[in-house]
């Protein structure tokens, strides 16, 4: 029997999630990393910033912890992606005690296992090695910069003042400019090369497809580039019945920059952004960790660092709310900050607070503030966390990086009653599209109490109804007021509406519109930040161990675990969102999958699984080339292999290929039932 | 050795369980689910038993698995929505409740005990054996009809004692303030002592109408001294074979406190008759006596159905007799005795032949006193938690007390739609896509399982159209009975109640009421579905939910719709010797036989001329003694189609002991239905089921309309 059952127990269990090592943070990246001379502590790596440069952009590199050279011999590996092999510029700066001998110590560093410089070290604090790194060096993927150290001292014997550490500052790589690959666009529709759009309602799946896509291949760009490249939306050529079109479409072909352009582009960023944060949701006078929003450990050796979470408050949060935030900030190890460092705390874009950081940190030190909660509101609220320090980065933390830890605290404070209604008024064809952001439902009547306002300035006063009424739960309900347009005919029906009025009054409410939300502080913009809820991310990441990397799977979880469809995960580094669509109520949703080695696979999992999107709309996971998810996804770099994770990788294989698992359900069943048989007594009397 | 193979089974199942946990695309759920129902399908084809049968109870039990699963970790409605979430509590509780029912049914059905072989009685030491037919209101001939059975059944002579327990005639109702109940029950008492002495048998009342028929029963018990107890309900007349069937077993285990046998019921419940269902389906008491006993016993589990079974004395009086706390005593009984260490044992052959409520308001009453005393049961004795019950026992127990419970969820199943279809509360929140896949894999499976566990005693949707026709009624006296447990009062099953005209039952009502509010709901979600494009898919869900409770409801219509029915006769194929009038002798093959005369056949040429001509006929008794005794008695001749006379007796004790052999000495002759026949498959039980629902609704909508011309 055991023999039976022990190769599927191996089936079970064995997944294909890369490396069947644990992974935490702060252990020693491996055996072959040991081998290195690695120093005492382990290198793990923590964060790359991508900053827009000119001609391209940078990354810096960096570990968790000072990057400290602090025997003889020692070195760090710090790998870095391209996806396109190209010629880059590496940077690496070093900072050395004044016990060294440089005279006799020197700096080697390697490049993919290619040395290409030895040159002794500088006692000046600026020092940094310059290497342009040829092309054929450097591998589409993972490439590795190895900086050795071979430290001599003055005295016989090595003392605390011979150290030497890479200035993270100086040490990074600029990348060539990324040309926008063209087989990243495809068609989004008939008669739209280059363009996607979304529409809302039956037909919602294929456009919700080609938008998941285009956005996924917008962000990519936008991620390298910041809009540069021309990525833009234009209303002039969107299908009457289309809700938000996008396109890559280069800007020469003619079509200008608008407002609605760009709007149209900060909806995906923030869609982006919001997606790849861990959404909390906080019911009550209570005190929630940072880690809770996915923050483990986070360096900042920027002179400005930026942390973005995302709570989600009770729809009974009361605006008006006199309460308070408490931000409970951490040290680590010996630090000098500039006294001019600040922390500013954003709230949902407006900047609620802000302070003077304590120059002085102790280890783990503890500083507390408070901030006014007027600016939250119910719903999603994106917080950002903001510290920033004048001059060079030196200037932040000389004695090593600061770091925000997961153990950090916000206080919410207790909600009172209230209600709030936001109207966003996507225009697109001759579609009003009014949507409630409640989460209460039935809520006719503040629909109704809305619109006996709206119509003050209409002669006809609209019979309202919810077009997606009660079973919608915690969705936002769309209100068509007046349509006659194709697609939307059963709407109109439903309101009853003659055509003639409902154009007359259409457009008064939309400037009516327009005044209530400029002037009217319980209607405002629609916070779009909330497409995409209750969701999970999921990065596999395999580097080998050689390279210093990790290996894993890496979660980012919310609430409870609600599913997967269809993932491939056997591309080295895949991404995928699993998330909860309300509306639907349980029902599994993939998001979005990304295999870096094979993008063109992208189009053929989501076109075949079937997938949706919140409330027709689109959201995703950017495909980052990196390896270093975080900064990007809100994952952590990395987590313990999990139970949990192993079910849901397994679930991911079965999903795909039915019989597999209909097998070992057949195969389990009849064990179960032929040991049931041999454990049953013959006559239980 | 069993302690490595139950952990070896410890760690199948959680693999097992593990596996049906994992969350899955719809169209994975979907392939596991036909695959797995498919393949007990298959399975099913080739009535499979022991280990095959387990596999299917296994794989039917995942499909079912991952549907509690995904019920339970996916649909809940919202806590922060009350509104929507406490019905959706509600049915969540309902399902879950009948998950529970599958669960006891497959652990009371893993095996059932096979027949074991009757042992030999010896006629030096065979135990004497008191035979109590307790009465309330019952009329006199049924109890003549019934006490002639047992004087015919066979065993040593000298060592069987009837008793007639009358708690119709005791001195409180002789001595009743109102004269003409008074006189009622001196005369019933005067009549049945004289019957019984007629007959040879005891009479025996009391002062007092304490605990109902336990009362009755305790009561004989300590006027009489035999060493096993035979109760016969006043209507359950036994075959000759019954005591040589059963007391054996008594011989053979010390322990062994009651041997019980299936009820049979000679004419069909109103149900049945009303959906013209006899004998083109099993009668809903083969499920239970014909399966589910069997599965009991294998257990350990049987228990005292009320008649039809041999109880131990020593036994019953460890435990201070018949139990009368709940109003259903033998199932009551049984728990002291399991819990005392007795066993009981089930004899699967059927030997008595009773009588089913006539009407749908009686067959309600007695459905109800049936419900009220288990639930009594539950709450009173407490057999999950009583000590000295074996867990096989206990669940035994929980098995058949729980069923009765099934007022609650249909009525849940009921309204359920209702939440949604019109008053918009997403009380199961779930995708259309998902409700279907995960849905109806597990009413499928639901169904399969049923089907494989009960398939030839049971067609598929049979229990639903029962449990349907009585919830509305059982869902008050279950709510009363919850609400004060021991209040419950012991309602006779009328036995002499005759169903003779076209009506609909004055408690039938509330059914088309049922059926045209869901009629207006289906009504309404087709509207819905033309103006909410968007909530389709949801909407075609939920609609067929709606429209299953509609063809239940359809066929509850013809279910309360009142058929006249007719005698019950059985089928008799013995030869007789008949002489009319005339002094003219001929062979004659009796055909039938009811409780008022006989049909036959006169190959050798009728001699009767008129209708009113009496005659003698005369019947060897093959079951007695000898087997050359002559059973003769006088007939009248009533009339004569294409051959066939019919003819009825003429009232006397030779007709009653003749009328007795000719319906009771071979019970084999007593089913109409042939179990034997092919079960029907969950497909085309379902295609029946909706033809039967068609023609229910016709005839139903029908009755109605003549009623109102009336």
């Amino acid at each position: 029997m055991f023999k039976s059952i022990l190769p599927l127990c191996v089936l079970l269990l064995g997944t294909p999630v890369g490396a069947q090592v644990p992974f935490f943070p702060g252990a020693p990246a491996g055996t072959e990393a040991a081998e290195t001379t690695v120093p005492d502590e382990a290198v793990v790596l923590q964060a790359e910033t991508a900053q827009p440069i000119s001609g391209g952009y940078r990354l810096n590199l960096m570990a968790a912890g000072p990057m400290k050279f602090s025997t003889r011999n020692s070195s760090f590996t710090l790998p870095f992606q391209v996806a396109v092999p190209a010629p880059v510029k590496l940077s690496v700066g070093l900072v050395t005690g004044p016990g060294l001998d440089t005279t006799n110590s020197e700096i080697v560093i390697y490049v993919n296992d290619a040395e290409l410089s030895r040159e002794p070290l500088s006692a000046d604090l600026n020092a940094r090695v310059e290497i342009v790194v040829p092309e054929n060096l450097i591998r589409p993927e993972v490439n590795r910069v190895r900086v050795q150290v071979k430290q001599a001292s003055m005295e016989c014997e090595i003392t605390p003042e011979v150290w030497a550490e890479l200035n993270p500052a100086f040490t990074y790589v600029d990348i060539s400019p990324e040309q926008v690959d063209p087989s990243w666009i495809n068609p989004g529709d008939d008669g739209y090369i280059d363009a996607a759009y979304v529409r809302n309602g039956a037909e919602g799946e294929r456009s919700a497809t080609a938008i998941v896509s285009a956005s996924m291949r917008l962000s990519r760009h936008l991620s390298r580039t910041r809009i540069r490249n021309a990525v833009y939306a234009t209303l002039q050529d969107v299908p009457e019945d289309a809700d938000l079109i996008v396109t890559t479409a280069p800007i020469e072909e003619g079509f200008s920059l608008s407002d609605a352009v760009i709007m149209t582009v900060q909806q995906i960023e923030s869609l982006t952004q919001s997606n790849f944060n861990t959404i909390v949701d906080v019911n009550g006078n209570e005190t929630k960790a940072l880690r809770d929003f996915g923050v483990i450990a986070d360096g900042w050796t920027e002179s400005t660092y930026v942390r973005t979470i995302t709570a989600r408050l009770p729809d009974t949060f009361l605006s008006m709310s006199s309460g308070s935030m408490t931000f409970v900030m951490n040290g680590s190890a010996q630090h000098r900050l500039s006294p001019e460092s600040t922390m500013v705390v954003r709230i949902n874009d407006q900047i609620s607070a802000s302070a003077a950081l304590p120059p002085n940190w102790a280890d783990r030190d503890n500083w507390t503030f408070n901030v006014p909660m007027h600016h939250m509101r119910p719903g999603l609220n994106r917080i950002e966390l903001i510290m920033e320090t004048p001059g060079e980065v030196c200037g932040l933390s000389s004695g090593g990086n600061m770091a925000l830890f997961g153990d950090s605290t916000i206080t919410f404070p207790s909600f009172g009653e209230g209600k709030r209604l936001s109207i966003f008024d996507m225009l697109s064809g001759d579609t009003v599209y009014i949507v409630m952001d409640t989460f209460s439902d039935p809520d006719i009547t503040l629909v109704a109490n809305m619109m006996s306002r709206l119509a003050r300035s209409v002669d006809v006063v609209p019979d309202v109804e919810l077009a997606a009424p009660s079973a919608w739960l915690e969705e936002r309900n769309a209100l068509v007021l007046s349509t006659g347009e194709e697609g939307t005919r059963s709407y109109e029906s439903l309101f009853g509406v003659p055509q003639a009025d409902a154009m007359r009054w259409r457009s008064a409410i939309q400037q009516r519109i327009a005044d209530l939300e400029s002037a009217d502080t319980e209607i405002e913009n629609l916070d779009t930040s909330d497409w995409a809820r209750e969701a999970y991310a999921y990065r596999s990441v395999d580097i080998p161990q050689s390279q210093g990397g990790v290996s894993g799977l890496l979660r980012r979880s919310v609430s409870s675990l609600v599913g997967v469809t269809g993932v491939d995960l056997r591309g080295d580094d895949a991404a995928f969102l699993v998330a909860r669509r309300a509306s639907q109520g349980g029902t599994h949703v993939l998001l979005s999958i990304a295999d870096v080695s094979q993008s063109e696979h992208i189009g053929e999992v989501l076109g075949t699984s079937g997938f949706f999107l919140f409330d027709g709309r689109a959201a995703h996971v950017e495909l980052n080339d990196e390896v270093r998810p975080y900064r990007d996804y809100g994952l952590p770099l990395v987590t313990n292999m999990s139970v949990s994770n192993l079910r849901l990788v397994f679930a991911d294989v079965v999903s795909r290929q039915f019989y597999i698992y209909l097998l070992l359900v057949v195969f389990f069943g009849t064990a179960l039932a032929i040991i049931t048989s041999m454990i049953l007594p013959k006559n239980e009397k | 050795m069993y302690i490595v193979k139950f952990i070896i089974w410890l760690i199948t199942a959680a693999i097992f369980i593990a596996l049906l946990t994992i969350p899955l695309s719809s169209q994975a759920q979907i392939t596991m689910s036909i695959g797995c129902i498919a393949l007990v399908g298959a399975m099913k084809a080739a009535r499979p038993s022991g280990v095959m049968r387990t596999v299917a109870m296994a794989l039917t039990s995942a499909v079912i698995i991952r549907y509690v699963f995904w019920r339970t970790t996916q649909t809940l409605p919202p806590m922060s929505d009350p509104v929507s979430a406490v019905p959706g509590y509600f049915l969540y509780g309902a399902e879950m409740y009948s998950v529970l029912m599958l669960v006891l049914s497959m652990f009371v059905m893993a095996r059932i005990k096979t027949e074991s072989p009757t042992p030999h009685i010896d006629p030096a030491t065979a135990p004497t054996v008191d035979v109590f037919i307790p009465s309330y209101n019952e009329p006199a001939e049924m109890l003549a009809k019934t006490i002639m059975a047992a004087k015919r059944m066979e065993y040593p002579e000298g060592k069987v004692t009837i008793w007639l327990l009358d708690d119709g005639g005791t001195d409180q109702k002789c001595n009743a303030e109102n004269d003409e109940s008074a006189a009622e029950a001196r005369a019933r008492r005067e009549l049945l002592t004289f019957m019984a002495e007629d007959l040879g048998v005891r009479y025996l009342t009391r002062e007092r109408n304490v605990s109902a028929k336990a009362g009755n029963l305790n009561n004989g018990l300590h006027q009489s001294t035999g060493d096993l107890i035979v109760v016969f309900d006043a209507d359950h007349a036994p075959s000759p074979k019954f005591l040589l069937k059963t007391v054996g077993f008594f011989a053979q285990d010390d322990r062994l406190a009651i041997v019980q046998t299936p009820h049979f019921f000679i004419n069909p419940d109103p149900i049945e008759r009303n959906l013209d269902l006899v004998g083109k389906v099993p009668s809903e008491s083969e499920m239970f006596y014909g399966k589910i006993q069997r599965g009991l016993d294998y257990r350990g589990g049987t228990f005292f159905c009320g008649s039809a079974a041999v109880i131990r004395r020593t036994a019953l009086m460890e435990v201070d007799g018949f139990s009368g706390r709940s109003i259903t005593e033998d199932c009551e009984s049984t728990v002291g005795l399991h819990a005392k260490g007795w066993k009981t044992h089930y004899v699967g052959e059927v030997m008595i032949a009773g009588l089913q409520p006539e009407t749908y308001a009686s067959f309600i009453t007695q459905r109800s006193r049936w419900a009220q005393g288990m639930i009594q049961i539950l709450l009173l004795n407490r057999p999950f938690m009583k000590r000295g019950l074996r867990f096989s026992q206990r669940m035994s127990y929980l098995s058949s007390i729980m069923f009765w419970f099934f007022p609650f969820s249909r009525l849940m199943f009921l309204i359920a739609p209702v939440f949604y279809l019109v008053f918009d509360l997403k009380i199961f929140t779930a995708s259309g896509e998902d409700f279907l896949a995960y849905t109806l894999s597990y009413v499928g499976a639901n169904l399969v399982l049923q089907n494989l566990l009960y398939g030839d005693v049971r067609r598929p949707w049979m229990s639903e159209i029962y449990e349907f026709a009585q919830s509305v009624h059982l869902g008050r006296a279950v709510l009363s009975i919850l609400m004060r447990p021991t209040k419950a009062t012991f309602k006779v099953t009328s036995k002499d109640e005759i169903a003779n005209e076209h009506k609909i039952s004055d408690i039938g009502g509330v059914y088309y009421w049922v059926f045209f509010a869901l009629l207006a709901m289906q009504v309404w979600a087709f509207y819905r579905m033309y103006t909410e494009p968007h909530n389709v898919n949801l909407l075609i869900a939920v609609s067929m939910w709606n429209v299953l409770n509609l063809l239940l409801a359809g066929i509850a219509l013809g279910a309360v719709n009142e058929k006249p029915s007719t005698p019950p006769a059985i089928e008799v194929r013995r030869p007789g010797v008949l002489t009319a009038s005339s002094g003219e002798v001929r062979e004659v093959r009796i055909l039938s036989a009811d409780d008022h005369g006989v049909t036959f056949s006169t190959p050798q040429g009728d001699p009767l001329n008129a209708e009113g001509e009496t005659m003698r006929l005369e019947v060897r008794d093959v079951h007695r003694g000898t087997g050359e005794e002559i059973l003769a008695c006088d007939l009248l001749f009533c009339n004569r189609t294409d051959g066939v006379v019919t003819a009825r007796y003429v009232s006397s004790k030779e007709a009653l002991a003749l009328g007795c052999s000719l319906l009771y000495d071979s019970p084999n002759k007593w089913r109409p239905y042939d179990l034997n026949t092919k079960s029907r498959g969950v497909i085309m039980g379902t295609v029946d089921f909706v033809i039967l629902s068609a023609k229910q609704t016709v005839r139903g909508l029908n009755g109605l309309a003549v009623a109102r011309k009336m």
